[in-house]
């Protein structure tokens, strides 16, 4: 992927493409990963339910924060995206597994 | 770009840094001074009701306010007491009439509200919200459903932590940075001025930041609650319990007597009470529910004893809470500071007034870094011509705001209809006006003139304390209250800032542009990439 990047000159839409993706990543992805990982957290965390999505709230926002920082230190946007879907992707499944598992407060 | 993957992680933080910065700067530098000067509500609540005296007998407050509810509102359906200390004027108490059947409950703000003073008698006192405006305006702002003000508030903290973290991977030489500061050079003072203060208090910034996030936590994350839970109320059934509500039974009996049950519910809770709330009063029902005062520990989550209101027995006491949820409640108690004594209180504000400089100084920085490599100086792009007014309009208009406001609650007729509201409208309508003038005129004059006018309306009003009430700097500092004082003397401190700012800004003559205007072409896009160090 960061073939691209070293090509002698980028082309000024592919540089506005690039910002934006990381942008979708960092900001709807981002959040999407967060609020995913609260969810997981609150399921799978050995307290109970009160405390384990009170602790998943607290994690949440480093994990937003983050996900944002690294959706612009990645090597491309592109690259932003995918990485950041799987992480939500990972949490998701947890959460929906826990789920169909087991019941609910 | 794909040159943001190939430049290294710290010049790729320097690109977020500026741009999640600047966003929701002028957003987040209102709330942050708001939030600043509500670390002194409860001193401004008193500043702002300068007719009445401080509580010095709370016990005194407090039967006189059974004895007003008891006559105004004898079969209501519940009274609410804010239980006075000796940082009150007061104490606050409200009651809510028997639903009548058939109609819906009245919303919004609770009309039947009184102010009981140091003597137990109703005050007749001016209207006004005091510091509880800049409290609420923190995160509620004005003039908008609050629901979409605490999404905005929400998105501009998360906007900030970002600028926070990637900021502090930006910066090289952290810990240089800290001890320097050149001054009279342009870009460079801003920045330093920029890292001093953002530096210094950088444990205070991170710490405000998230604990923020934290007081919105539920709102902000809607689905986190869902996975565990089937509903939100769910979530705080298990947070909040609640004892059960009471069924009037008709029969009449006397309420005890509050002063000696709040005695015993604070021996109980472990510290001072803070609110108390009777359901039923007057009925062989009642209850009597007193919370702890949030004054009295860190964790905002307070603890709670419910009475039997005609026996005085203790019927309900809310069940010690887990070890996360009382992390949280510390976080959110933390970034309210209501536990601080005087000096910690203090600092807080000091780290909030750095706070706000470290926006204010880096929504300037973004303007200066670009002027020196506009193609035209004369005729900036609209980009840097908005930024660069939007400044003028909320770094300089809302201080204005605010020293309007404080002069409208000491002009504006005591028995004006509407006055609490009228005292806001002034503080927007002076931020509007300082608005209009940003597109009017060229921003240099305008920061002289925003800046002049709130450094002489901040310092002239502890002198119209000083003849016009009996609250004077002199009274007070004679009589030993040390809150009135302080805020006089701040007011005095924060006009001669403003008048200082002013005349220097009056001064500054923009560093001629470096020979930059021969035809060769600046990379515009590649300029603005640089990183912020």
């Amino acid at each position: 992927m960061s073939g691209r990047g070293n090509a002698a000159a980028v082309s000024p839409w592919r540089k506005r493409g690039d910002i934006a993706l990381r942008i979708l990543a960092a900001l709807p992805l981002g959040y999407a990963v967060a609020t995913f990982w609260a969810m997981a957290l609150s399921r799978i965390l050995p307290m109970n339910p009160a405390e384990a999505t009170t602790t998943g709230m607290l994690v949440a926002f480093v994990i937003c924060a983050v996900s944002a920082m690294w959706a612009f230190a990645a090597k491309s946007g592109w690259r932003a995206i995918w990485v950041l879907a799987a992480a939500g992707g990972v949490a998701a499944a947890i959460t929906w597994i826990s789920m169909r598992m087991g019941g609910m407060a | 770009m794909s040159e943001l993957g190939d430049k290294g992680f710290r010049q790729s933080q320097a690109f977020l840094h500026t741009w999640s910065g600047l966003l929701l700067g002028w957003v987040l530098f209102a709330v942050f001074a708001a939030g600043t000067i509500a670390f002194y509500r409860e001193g401004l609540n008193r500043w702002m009701r300068p007719e009445l005296a401080k509580v010095e007998q709370p016990e005194k407050v407090l039967a006189g306010a059974q004895r007003f509810l008891q006559e105004k509102a004898p079969d209501a359906k519940s009274w609410s007491i804010y239980l006075p200390s000796g940082s009150t004027p007061g104490a606050q108490v409200s009651w809510r009439p028997q639903p009548v059947e058939g109609e819906a409950p009245r919303r919004g703000r609770n009309r039947n509200q009184v102010m009981i003073d140091a003597n137990g008698e109703p005050a007749k006192v001016r209207e006004t919200r005091g510091g509880e405006f800049f409290y609420r305006f923190h995160f509620d702002l004005y003039y908008m459903p609050v629901i979409w003000a605490r999404w905005l508030v929400g998105v501009a903290a998360l906007l900030m932590l970002v600028a926070i973290l990637s900021g502090i991977v930006t910066h090289k030489k952290i810990f240089r940075d800290f001890f320097t500061l050149r001054r009279g050079k342009g870009q460079r003072s801003w920045l330093d001025g920029h890292n001093a203060t953002a530096v210094l208090a950088l444990p205070f910034h991170l710490m405000i930041t998230y604990t923020g996030l934290v007081t919105l936590a539920v709102m902000l994350l809607p689905w986190a609650t869902s996975a565990a839970f089937k509903d939100e109320a769910g979530y705080f059934e298990a947070l909040y319990p609640e004892p059960a509500e009471v069924e009037r039974t008709g029969r009449a009996a006397s309420l005890v007597d509050l002063t000696t049950l709040v005695r015993d519910a604070e021996q109980r809770l472990g510290g001072k009470a803070g609110y108390l709330e009777v359901s039923e009063p007057g009925d062989a029902a009642a209850r009597v529910g007193v919370i702890r005062s949030g004054a009295s520990m860190l964790s905002s989550r307070t603890p709670r004893i419910s009475y039997d209101g005609t026996t005085g027995k203790p019927v309900w006491a809310s069940p010690e809470a887990g070890p996360a949820v009382v992390t949280a409640g510390s976080m959110i108690g933390l970034h309210a500071g209501r536990y601080s004594s005087d000096w910690l209180r203090f600092l807080y504000f000091l780290c909030g007034v750095a706070g706000s400089v470290m926006v204010a100084s880096g929504m300037v920085l973004w303007t200066v870094k670009r002027r020196e490599k506009l193609h035209d100086p004369a005729r900036p792009h609209f980009g840097f011509k908005l930024v660069e007014r939007l400044n003028v309009a909320a770094i300089g208009g809302f201080p204005l705001g605010v020293a309007v406001m404080l002069w409208a609650n000491r002009l504006l007729p005591v028995e004006m209809a509407g006055r609490a509201a009228w005292e806001v409208h002034c503080l927007f309508l002076a931020w509007g006006a300082a608005l209009m003038l940003g597109i009017v005129r060229k921003p240099q004059p305008n920061w002289v003139a925003l800046l002049g006018l709130t450094g002489v309306l901040l310092a002239a009003l502890p002198v119209y304390n000083l003849f016009a009430t009996e609250r004077g700097l002199f009274a007070s500092l004679w009589s030993g209250d040390g809150v009135l004082a302080g805020i006089d003397i701040a007011l005095l401190v924060f006009g001669a800032a403003f008048l200082a700012l002013a005349r220097r800004v009056a001064r500054h003559k923009p560093a001629a542009p470096r020979v930059r205007r021969r035809a060769a072409p600046v990379q515009p896009v590649a300029a603005q990439m640089e990183p912020a160090e």
